[in-house]
């Protein structure tokens, strides 16, 4: 009723009138403040906490029956770390990562082997010397921000890509970044890899971000570097209309994550595998907001279109 | 901002000398608290010569020095991370920061405010972060940065509001399409017809690229009585029909 009451107010109150139709676009845009204000809403501190832990985020998700990446091992303190043998222990193709890491920091990927030896996609040797210093790096927390002492690190067998998405990209492994509110995926992007990103997914190295459209699952928009493009420009695929592959499933599990966390608004990152299909690999407490720039879209519109109240 | 940490900072930080001391103690492999000690130990070393040698009031307190000690392992893991020249863009903007900030600081305005009452400063800082924290809405950086999408807005809705400028808009995006293709196209091969398809043999469609001409005694453009050689017709190819090409 008193809802009612405001909302008839709001309606009748002639300084509401005098906005014009630019100063209600400039209103779609979800600017970092209003994030913030979401994020201290939604996403308690414990489950921030727990987001940030990629160890402590799988188990959470994998309790709610969500496909993760799988796991070889999780090494948490040095007497772990003492113990392991990677020449024992570990695949042919593997992903080393720290557990509360950022922005692609401290991630070792190897993708075959030979002996006691492995070697990165770009053909880079990798000793099994090597491969146990980094470990002990991540353990003792050097890629962990300045705040932590001490970290996990988390041993993943390699994804390989589906074929679909892998053709369209020269090297490196896609993946789906999907915003979420509550249970309602409201934005999506695909992040390809570049050979000017060297095989990574992340847009400020020159990645290229594509929106997609959440009902069909097909690219509507492509931007490197803020230039919209329609082929990417290693492989000359047209991107345009590219349907993701298992979109709905994708639209399943982005729904799901916060929840299985504990986070009410979050950005899911998904990968999707040439056996598995989609699969979680982190789930995001503080997404950023460039999607909507690549997209196209604002995303407070979208937020305010399954009913929550900016004011 | 302390003045000491801005101008060790800014001394030490970018310095090729401290790099490769941090390089080099990266290539120790040593724990992340180890290495800070040793770091500490280094900038204590390169401050109390620095006060030696230029015989100034810098101050090697234990402030000024954690800091210089964490701006020089922030500068060397940004530059592993992002690359040499945006790490010094981002140190020249902390940097620039530091000093406008250090003006504000020293300005006489401040320091007569501050000299007036010293609870002035911390209650206005207090007032103003109670206001500008509530602010929810977008930042002046972001009016930059989503600039396109309103733009991109306001052109779908003047497309809507009148169809002909829709046409018109399309048409400049067509023209511009065509003019990155020519510009893209390469540069046709000298001396030689450029033909893409059966209808460049069309009469309006033939392009002609110039042909330089090179004297030379064998040439055709000579004729020599007695001289062996084709008959001097044209200096292009002739091209009548499609299969001709």
């Amino acid at each position: 009723m008193l809802g009612l009451f405001r909302k008839q107010r709001r309606n009748n109150d002639p300084l509401r009138r005098l906005h014009s139709p630019q100063l209600d676009r400039v209103d779609e845009i979800l600017g970092i403040n209003m994030r913030n204000a979401l994020i201290a809403k939604y996403n308690p501190r414990h489950a921030i906490e727990r987001a940030r832990d990629k160890v402590a985020a799988k188990r959470a998700l994998e309790a709610a029956g969500i496909s993760c990446t799988g796991t070889v091992a999780v090494l948490e303190d040095n007497q772990q770390v003492a113990n392991f043998k990677p020449s024992r222990d570990m695949p042919d193709a593997w992903a080393i990562k720290p557990a509360r890491g950022s922005q692609g920091d401290g991630i070792l990927l190897a993708v075959r082997r030979e002996g006691n030896t492995w070697f990165r996609g770009s053909g880079t040797p990798l000793p099994e010397d090597f491969v146990m210093k980094h470990i002990q790096k991540v353990v003792d927390g050097g890629f962990s921000g300045d705040s932590a002492a001490e970290d996990a690190a988390l041993i993943e067998p390699l994804i390989i890509a589906d074929p679909a998405l892998s053709r369209i990209v020269p090297e490196g492994l896609p993946d789906l970044r999907v915003i979420s509110l509550h249970y309602t995926p409201l934005m999506a992007m695909v992040r390809l890899p570049t050979i000017e990103s060297d095989g990574k997914a992340n847009l400020h190295q020159r990645a290229i971000g594509a929106g997609i459209d959440m009902e069909t699952g097909k690219i509507t928009r492509a931007v490197v570097k803020g230039t919209p493009i329609t082929h990417h420009p290693d492989t000359g695929v047209n991107l345009i209309g590219f349907e993701i592959p298992g979109w709905k499933r994708v639209l399943e599990l982005a729904s799901k994550c916060g929840p299985a966390v504990g986070l009410g608004y979050c950005g899911a990152d998904i990968v999707l595998d040439v056996n598995d299909g989609p699969l979680v690999i982190e789930v995001n407490a503080h997404p950023g907001i460039e999607i909507q720039n690549i997209c196209q879209a604002g995303l407070k519109a979208r937020i305010a279109a399954t009913g929550e109240d900016f004011r | 901002m302390d003045r000491n940490v801005e101008f060790a900072g800014c001394i030490i930080a970018p310095s090729d000398n401290d790099r490769t001391v941090d390089e080099s103690l990266l290539k120790l492999r040593m724990t992340r608290v180890g290495f800070l000690g040793v770091l500490i130990s280094l900038i204590v070393l390169v401050l109390v010569a620095l006060l030696m040698i230029l015989d100034t009031e810098l101050q090697v307190d234990a402030f000024p020095v954690i800091v210089c000690a964490l701006v020089v392992e922030r500068w060397w893991k940004q530059v592993g991370k992002d690359g040499a020249k945006p790490a010094a863009k981002m140190a020249f903007n902390t940097f620039l920061l530091a000093v406008v900030i250090e003006f504000v600081m020293v300005s006489h305005f401040a320091l007569a405010l501050i000299e007036w009452s010293p609870l002035l400063m911390p209650a206005f800082t207090a007032v103003a972060i109670g206001v500008l924290g509530r602010y929810r809405g977008l930042r002046l950086s972001e009016l930059h940065r989503f600039a396109p999408i309103w733009l991109e807005r306001r052109r779908q809705a003047r497309a809507r509001a009148n169809p002909d400028q829709l046409e018109l808009d399309l048409e400049l995006e067509a023209e511009a399409v065509i003019y990155e293709e020519r510009r893209a196209a390469p540069a046709p091969l000298g001396a030689m017809w450029v033909i893409s398809s059966p209808d460049d043999l069309e009469p309006g469609r033939r392009r002609r690229v110039p042909q330089p001409i090179q004297p030379n005694a064998m040439a055709q453009f000579e004729p020599k009585p007695g001289m062996p050689g084709r008959p001097l017709i044209h200096n292009a190819w002739v091209i009548r029909s499609v299969e001709d090409v």
